[in-house]
């Protein structure tokens, strides 16, 4: 009876840490799909060769490439490279259909509010911007950074972070199973010199 | 403190199944559709893709052709696999090439970086030269990464991310110049 309580707690344990590293999200309304700067999609709006530029929520500016484009209606692209080689992508969503409920679930999640889109070049409406990393080739003659050293912008998340669950490498799942093994027979082991 | 062990020893062995099953499984590496992809007048692809080589990785594989069936794409554990559907290396469109981010196949791809070189080597020995334009970490939903283009792009990609949840991109542009053997 008390292995099976262990068991079936190990397995609930595993299973809320499993939901848990899911973003829990509150609102009705999912944000759209952006494409990547990496590909982008849409046609251009904008496009600065060079010059100083802002990021919605970022207080730094930053010298580089910077072209804007419309996805849709409510979708807009923004895809700055710095000169040294830095990509933030910001996903620009017009959210005038939104509650304000939902606009502060979409704030907790990391987007930032704009209240008039047109202080950024954009239609006068509510906009929800969120901001990602990625990694471009400069035009700066810099040496391009890595995607998770941008100031101000971070999206790390919690995969990077647990290396534990990564699927490449086949000697951490050996490694998780030998562990595994070795405890068991420990906790069996010391058990047994108890009775 | 036995309960704690033996408790911790199942954690680690329900994880290793999970993550076992899941480098294994067959629906890895697809994105959530197929990319649209341009008619092309050509029926019969010539001098096909058949080794990828980023020295700046590491990475030196074979390139094994694959398609798509339903939400399985093909695999191999042999190299890297290249999208029959997407464009041949160096031809206008954007070439797709994918593999497991196994440490004997992609795993290197996170060292890859904007500037660094990208080597196809076709079937007839012939070599073509790319430049990397930007690294991305996607969702498999994002299938607009994998687009069709107007250039001659090339996008390289394998999993990442907490139970392999996002795809890294690596999209490079071909250099005008390219080298025969």
């Amino acid at each position: 009876m008390r292995n099976k309580s262990i068991f079936f707690s190990t397995i609930f344990s595993l299973f809320i840490f499993l939901n848990l590293s899911v973003p829990l999200s509150f609102a009705t309304t999912t944000p759209p799909e952006f494409p990547s700067c990496a590909n982008p999609q849409g046609s251009i709006i904008a496009n600065y060769s060079s010059g100083t530029h802002g990021v919605p929520g970022v207080v730094t500016t930053y010298q580089g490439v910077d072209t804007v484009y419309s996805v849709s209606e409510n979708i807009v692209l923004q895809c700055l490279c710095t000169v040294d080689g830095e990509g933030i992508q910001t996903n620009w969503w017009k959210a005038s259909s939104l509650t304000e409920e939902e606009i502060e679930s979409f704030k907790s999640q990391g987007w930032n509010f704009i209240p008039d889109g047109s202080a950024w070049g954009l239609d006068p409406a509510y906009y929800l911007a969120k901001n990602v990393n990625y990694t471009c080739r400069s035009t700066g003659g810099g040496e391009s950074s890595s995607s998770s050293s941008s100031s101000g912008v971070t999206t790390t998340s919690i995969g990077d972070v647990l290396g534990l669950a990564a699927t490449g490498n086949i000697k951490i799942i050996y490694g998780l199973i030998f562990a595994g093994f070795l405890s068991l027979v420990f906790g069996y082991l010391l058990k047994e010199k108890r009775v | 403190m036995s309960k704690l062990l033996k408790a911790f020893g199942m954690i680690c062995i329900i994880l290793a199944g999970v993550l076992y099953w899941q480098r294994n499984n067959p629906k890895r590496l697809a994105f959530l559709s197929a990319p649209i992809q341009r008619e092309t007048n050509s029926k019969v692809k010539k001098n096909i893709p058949a080794r990828l080589i980023i020295k700046k990785a590491n990475i030196d594989l074979e390139v094994v052709s694959a398609r798509i069936y339903g939400q399985r794409w093909e695999t191999t554990s042999l190299g890297v696999s290249w999208l029959e559907m997407s464009a041949v290396p160096g031809d206008i469109g954007n070439s797709i090439i994918y593999g497991h981010n196994w440490t004997n196949l992609l795993g290197n791809l996170n060292k890859v970086r904007p500037g660094d070189d990208i080597v196809i080597v076709y079937k007839d020995g012939s070599r073509k030269y790319f430049t990397v334009d930007a690294t991305a970490k996607v969702s498999p939903k994002n299938v607009s990464i994998l687009h069709q283009s107007k250039d001659q792009k090339i996008t390289i990609y394998t999993c990442v991310g907490l139970f392999d949840e996002k795809r890294l991109v690596v999209v490079g542009s071909l250099i005008k110049k390219s080298a025969q053997m």
